[in-house]
C-alpha cells in the first residue's frame, strides 16, 4: 500500500471530492465512495488531503446516514477562490526542489552555463554544504534546464556546439516585474477565466486582496481551469481533441470517449456553469458539453473546419437563448402577451433588459407582446415563470414547451388548494 | 503546463526558509511558522522532516543555506501569456494610468543604450523584446446571459472616481462623495471606504462603506465627485467615530467588509495588515460542527 503523501500527481481524482463535498455535502462515506466504485480508503485520502488544503471551510454534520464532511465557503465573504489551492499541490521528487532552487541561486549571477557547468557549479557551490550529498547525474540537471526553458524561467542560446542557459529577467534579483499592477493582479485573479494564473503570480509577489469583494461570484468554475485552458489550447491550435465525459444524464453511467472539436467556451453568469460548445465528430453537429463533467482532454491532429465551424457556432448563439443549440434546423418561435399598467414601466424595462434579442410590442395601453425566435425555448421557462401573474397568453411552436409551462401551473393551483378557473387569472 | 511543482506552496515555503537562512536567522520555530502560513495545514510535518534528513538540499538541518543569492523566480511563459490576455480587457483601463497617444499601459524602452551596448543591455533589450501571445482571446469565450449595461468603463469621469475610490480603499483614508441616487436625489457625504464590491452578473462596482449614517453601499456609477476627505481625516478618533455609528444593515455584507475596517486603522497605523478572515458560518445548527484550523492531524471518527 503506498503511504499517504498530501501532494498530489493529477488534480483529477481531488476535484471529484472537492466538488462532491461542495455541493453534494449532505453524503456520508459509505455514500460517496460507494457511488464513484471507490474504497473507503480512497475517500480518507482525498478527504485528509482536501481538508489539509481547506482547513478553514470544512465543517461536518452528523445525521442518521453518518458523518458527513462538507465545504461551505461564503463567496462573498472570502477575498481570494480558496479552491485555487489544489492547483498548488502537485508531487515533486527531491531533486526537482533542489534543481529548482540551486539553479536558480546559479544562474542569478547573469552568466550562461552549460549543463555540465552547472552540474559542476551546484556539486561544489551547493551540496559541499551537506552532509551526505545526493548529486544529480548530468541528465538529470539537462532534462531540468531544459523543462525550465520550456517553462520560460530560463532562455537558451546557441554558443558554437554548446547551449548555454541564462535566467530569464537578467540578474535582477528583485525579480521581473509581471507589468500590471497589484490591484489589477487581485482583481483579475478571481474575475478573469483561469484566474488561476493569476493567483500564481500573487504568491510570487507576496500579493493579497484587501481590497475587493465579490457579489454573485461562483468559484467552483476554477476546478475546471486545467480542463478549460486545453481546450483554449486546442482552439488556438485548431485542433481536435479526445475528451473523457462522464454525464450522469446518461443512462448507465460511466465514462465515453468522444472526438470533438472545441470551438466556444460558453459561461452562464446565472448558475457558474461552464460549457464547451464543440463539434462532435460522430454525431456531426454542434453540441455543448458541460465542463465539470469532462474528465480529461487529450489533444489530437489539427482540423480544417475550425473557421468555419467557429463561424457558425458564432450564428447559433446569436439565436440562442442559453447554451442549447437545439436541432439547428429551424428557431422555435414564442410569444408571450403581458398585462402591464400605466405604472408598472419597469416589468417592460425588464423585459427589454432581460429579453436578449427577443422583441417587445405596445398592443394597447396595459397590453404587451414580447416576441421571439430561439432553437430551444425550453431553456425559457424560469425566466417566463417570473412574468405568472402577468401572463395573459403564452404560444410556442415548440407544444412541449406551453405544455409543461400550463402542466406546471395546474401543479401550483393544486398545490396551494385552488382548483379550476383560468390558468393566468 | 497548468499545473506544476513549480506553483506548489512547498516551493514558497522553502524559498521563505532560504531567504531567512540566508540572513542568519531561520531556526526551527520560524522554519516551522514559516510552513503554517505559506503552505498547507500537515505541510509543517513534511517540509520540517525534509529539512530536518537533509532530503532537500537547500536548507540543512541546523537550518543554513549554502545559497546566498537566491533571486525572485522569474515569471513562467504561462504567467506572462495570462498578464497579456487580461490586457485585452475593457476593466483593464481603470487600472491603468491615463496616457496619451500611446495607450494606457505603454512603457518606452529606456535601458538600452546609446552607442556601445553592454551584454546586459543587449539581453534584456531581446528579452523586452519578446511578446508572449495571450493565453486565451475575448473571442474564445461566450458569455450566454451577459448584462445589457454595466459601468461606463469608457468613461474618464468614471475611471477617475474608480481610481480615487481604490487609492482610499487601500490607504484607509475618508472621501468626500457627491452621489445621486436611483431616485435622482443627490447628497454629498463623508464616507470610509471598506471594500470594493464588483458583480459580474450585472457588471457594476459598489463601494461598501461606512458614512456617518452607518453601512453603505453606493454604486460606483452614481458618483458624481469624489475627493480625499483629508481634513475630515483629522485624528483616528474622528475614523474611529464614523466607524462605530451608524444602524447595522446588510449584516453579510457589512460583516465581509467589516474586517476591512479593522485592516484600514491597522495600515493607517503603519502595522502589517494580515490576510482577510471568514465569517462564521454553520454555527446557527446544534448539530454542525467546523474544524479548527491546523487541526488537520485529528481525524474524526466517522
Amino acid at each position: 500500500m503506498s503511504e499517504y503523501s498530501e501532494l498530489i500527481k493529477h488534480l483529477g481524482k481531488i476535484r471529484d471530492y472537492m466538488r462532491d463535498f461542495y455541493v453534494f455535502g449532505f453524503r456520508s462515506r459509505s455514500q460517496l465512495s460507494g457511488r464513484k466504485g471507490k474504497s473507503g480508503r480512497s475517500y480518507d485520502n482525498e478527504r485528509r488531503r482536501i481538508e489539509s488544503y481547506l482547513s478553514d471551510f470544512m465543517a461536518f454534520r452528523q445525521d442518521k446516514n453518518g458523518k458527513s464532511i462538507f465545504l461551505s465557503v461564503d463567496s462573498a465573504a472570502i477575498p481570494e477562490n480558496p479552491l485555487y489551492r489544489a492547483f498548488k499541490a502537485k508531487t515533486f521528487t527531491k531533486n526537482d526542489i533542489t534543481l529548482h532552487f540551486c539553479l536558480l541561486d546559479l544562474l542569478a549571477d547573469g552568466k550562461g552555463y552549460t549543463a555540465a557547468q552547472a552540474a559542476e557549479e551546484i556539486d561544489s557551490r551547493c551540496l559541499s554544504a551537506f552532509g551526505e550529498p545526493v548529486v544529480p547525474d548530468l541528465s538529470t540537471v539537462r532534462k531540468k534546464l531544459i523543462e525550465y526553458e520550456k517553462l520560460g524561467i530560463f532562455r537558451a542560446e546557441k554558443n558554437g556546439k554548446t547551449q548555454l542557459y541564462f535566467l530569464n529577467g537578467g540578474e535582477d534579483t528583485a525579480g521581473e516585474d509581471p507589468g500590471i499592477s497589484p490591484q489589477a493582479l487581485a482583481f483579475f485573479s478571481e474575475m478573469s477565466p483561469l484566474g488561476v494564473a493569476g493567483s500564481y503570480i500573487m504568491d510570487r509577489d507576496g500579493v493579497r486582496n484587501r481590497i475587493f469583494s465579490w457579489k454573485h461570484h461562483y468559484i467552483m468554475p476554477a476546478l475546471d481551469s486545467e480542463i478549460c485552458f486545453l481546450l483554449v489550447q486546442a482552439m488556438h491550435e485548431k485542433r481536435k481533441v479526445i475528451i473523457t465525459n462522464e454525464s450522469p444524464r446518461r443512462g448507465g453511467g460511466g465514462q465515453l470517449e468522444i472526438e470533438i472539436l472545441p470551438l466556444k467556451i460558453l459561461i452562464s453568469l446565472r448558475n457558474g456553469r461552464r460549457y464547451a460548445a464543440a463539434y462532435h465528430m460522430g454525431r456531426k453537429a454542434i453540441l455543448t458539453f458541460r465542463l465539470d463533467y469532462i474528465k480529461s482532454v487529450r489533444l489530437a491532429e489539427e482540423s480544417g473546419e475550425f473557421d468555419i465551424l467557429r463561424k457558425k457556432t458564432e450564428e447559433l448563439l446569436r439565436q440562442s437563448w442559453g447554451v442549447s443549440l437545439g436541432r439547428q434546423r429551424e428557431p422555435e418561435h414564442l410569444t408571450m402577451q403581458l398585462r402591464i399598467e400605466g405604472h408598472e414601466g419597469y416589468i417592460a424595462d425588464r423585459l427589454r433588459k432581460e429579453g436578449k434579442h427577443g422583441v417587445l410590442r405596445q398592443l394597447s395601453e396595459t397590453v404587451w407582446q414580447y416576441d421571439i425566435d430561439v432553437w430551444d425555448p425550453s431553456e425559457m421557462l424560469p425566466w417566463l415563470r417570473t412574468f405568472i401573474g402577468r401572463v395573459l397568453r403564452l404560444d410556442c411552436t415548440d407544444p412541449a414547451v406551453t405544455e409543461i409551462f400550463y402542466r406546471d401551473m395546474e401543479l401550483l393551483y393544486e398545490s396551494y388548494g385552488i382548483g379550476g378557473g383560468d390558468v393566468f387569472s | 503546463m497548468f499545473f506544476h511543482e513549480i506553483y506548489n506552496t512547498y516551493y514558497l515555503a522553502v524559498e521563505r526558509m532560504i531567504r531567512q537562512a540566508a540572513s542568519g536567522m531561520l531556526d526551527e520555530k520560524s522554519a516551522w511558522e514559516i510552513a503554517r502560513e505559506t503552505a498547507f495545514s500537515e505541510s509543517f510535518l513534511y517540509i520540517l522532516d525534509a529539512v530536518r534528513s537533509e532530503t532537500w538540499q537547500v536548507v540543512t538541518k541546523d537550518f543554513r543555506t549554502p545559497l546566498q543569492n537566491l533571486p525572485k523566480r522569474p515569471l513562467t511563459d504561462l504567467e506572462r501569456q495570462w498578464v497579456a490576455a487580461v490586457k485585452q480587457d475593457s476593466r483593464m483601463r481603470l487600472f491603468e494610468p491615463e496616457t496619451a497617444g500611446t495607450g494606457a499601459g505603454a512603457e518606452p524602452e529606456t535601458d538600452v543604450k546609446q552607442g556601445a551596448e553592454s551584454e546586459t543591455a543587449k539581453r534584456r533589450g531581446a528579452e523586452k523584446g519578446r511578446t508572449f501571445p495571450p493565453l486565451y482571446s475575448l473571442n474564445d469565450f461566450y458569455i450566454t446571459d451577459a448584462p445589457g449595461e454595466g459601468d461606463p468603463y469608457g468613461s474618464q469621469e468614471y475611471r477617475a472616481v474608480f481610481r480615487t475610490v481604490l487609492k482610499a480603499a487601500e490607504e484607509g483614508g475618508p472621501l468626500r462623495i457627491r452621489y445621486v441616487s436611483g431616485k435622482g436625489r443627490e447628497r454629498e457625504d463623508i464616507y470610509l471606504p471598506l471594500r470594493l464590491e464588483y458583480s459580474e452578473k450585472d457588471d457594476r462596482f459598489r463601494l461598501l462603506a461606512q458614512g456617518r449614517r452607518g453601512f453603505t453601499i453606493l454604486n460606483l456609477s452614481r458618483i458624481k465627485e469624489c475627493v480625499p476627505e483629508k481634513e475630515a481625516a483629522g485624528t483616528d478618533a474622528a475614523q474611529e467615530e464614523l466607524l462605530r455609528r451608524g444602524r447595522r444593515k446588510n449584516r453579510s455584507r457589512e460583516s465581509a467588509a467589516g474586517q476591512g475596517a479593522g485592516d484600514i486603522r491597522k495600515a493607517a497605523a503603519g502595522q502589517k495588515v494580515g490576510g482577510a478572515h471568514l465569517s462564521e458560518q454553520g454555527s446557527a445548527a446544534g448539530t454542525f460542527g467546523r474544524r479548527r484550523p491546523g487541526a488537520g492531524l485529528s481525524l474524526l471518527p466517522i
